[in-house]
């Protein structure tokens, strides 16, 4: 048991009113048993089934909203993953390395001028020139 | 007191409304010496009479009632704690309608012992709260707090050598 000490287990009791309970407004019970039959009276709220249906536009627009990045960024110099791994690979960057693809297709496969090349790819002839193997990226011309 | 062949807690309105006056001032006792806020004591008990009418089917016995009034006051007020912070307690800590009966203790020594014992932690402030205001016994206790009897005489034996010591640190300040 505790160590007894009845002077202070006195005062302790006197500080919190031993016994005796704070009035509480008339009311109170009339309103708190009103209350409680009310809700058990009250049908329960149900959960809002329609609520995922706020994500879904949001979620759409965000897809969206990426697939259009998405073709905007291998648009503008993307690179489609083969392109990506060879760039990578040669420490290029993946819009380089699609300048360069483009090029060397232009030039081996449909053979055409060192000049045409450049005036496709929108780029001066020996930055074009630079992606052919072996080149020095002079002006052949 | 309910009829024994009859529900402990009645479902229509005025029945119950009976049961909340009898126990209302011993669940918002325990709140109010708790909480020390009146309004927060007040929506407390409104709480716990709430509950008990969700579940006045599981309550047996008059005994029962008392016994549950007071472990959901109990753990309410814990929990309540638990979920806000601390609030700066009031200089002087008295009931609006509860001076207490009148000659006991002088006012200035209740209103520092409150004030210690405002800060004992919340669960030892519990376990003294229902010894020295509800006058109940350690196993009682035990019941309402769901905690070993060991464990509510530690509680006590601690609280009391804390506020003794904090008692005497406060006489000597004073004297000197």
């Amino acid at each position: 048991m505790t160590p007894s000490d009845p002077k202070l287990e006195a005062a302790i009791r006197a500080a919190l009113d031993a016994g005796t309970t704070p009035d509480l407004p008339e009311d109170f019970a009339q309103r708190t048993a009103a209350r409680a039959v009310r809700a058990a009276v009250a049908p329960r709220r149900q959960p809002r089934r329609a609520d995922w249906r706020w994500w879904l536009a949001p979620a759409a627009a965000a897809i969206l909203l990426a697939g259009v990045g998405l073709r905007r960024f291998e648009h503008r110099g993307g690179a489609e993953p083969a392109v990506r791994y060879a760039a990578a690979e040669r420490g290029a960057s993946p819009r380089n390395a699609a300048r360069q693809a483009r090029v060397r297709e232009l030039r081996y496969a449909v053979a055409v001028t060192q000049r045409e090349i450049a005036e496709i790819t929108g780029t001066a002839v020996r930055r074009a020139m630079q992606a052919i193997p072996h080149s020095t990226g002079r002006n052949e011309l | 007191m309910q009829a024994t062949d009859g529900p402990a807690v009645p479902g229509d309105e005025q029945g119950f409304a009976a049961v909340v006056r009898k126990h209302q001032g011993m669940v918002h006792a325990i709140a109010w010496h708790f909480l020390r806020d009146y309004a927060a004591a007040e929506d407390l008990a409104q709480d716990v009479f709430l509950s008990l009418y969700a579940h006045r089917d599981e309550i047996a016995s008059p005994q029962h009632l008392v016994n549950w009034l007071r472990q959901v006051a109990s753990r309410k007020c814990l929990d309540r704690r638990r979920r806000r912070t601390p609030e700066p307690l009031p200089v002087e800590l008295t009931a609006p309608d509860s001076a207490g009966p009148a000659g006991i203790g002088d006012p200035w020594q209740k209103a520092r012992l409150r004030r210690l014992l405002a800060q004992v932690p919340a669960q030892p402030r519990m376990v003294l709260l229902l010894r020295y205001q509800q006058e109940l016994g350690i196993e009682e206790i035990a019941a309402a707090l769901a905690m070993p009897a060991a464990t509510v005489r530690s509680h006590l034996r601690r609280s009391l050598a804390r506020l003794r010591r904090q008692w005497r640190k406060a006489a000597q300040g004073a004297r000197s």
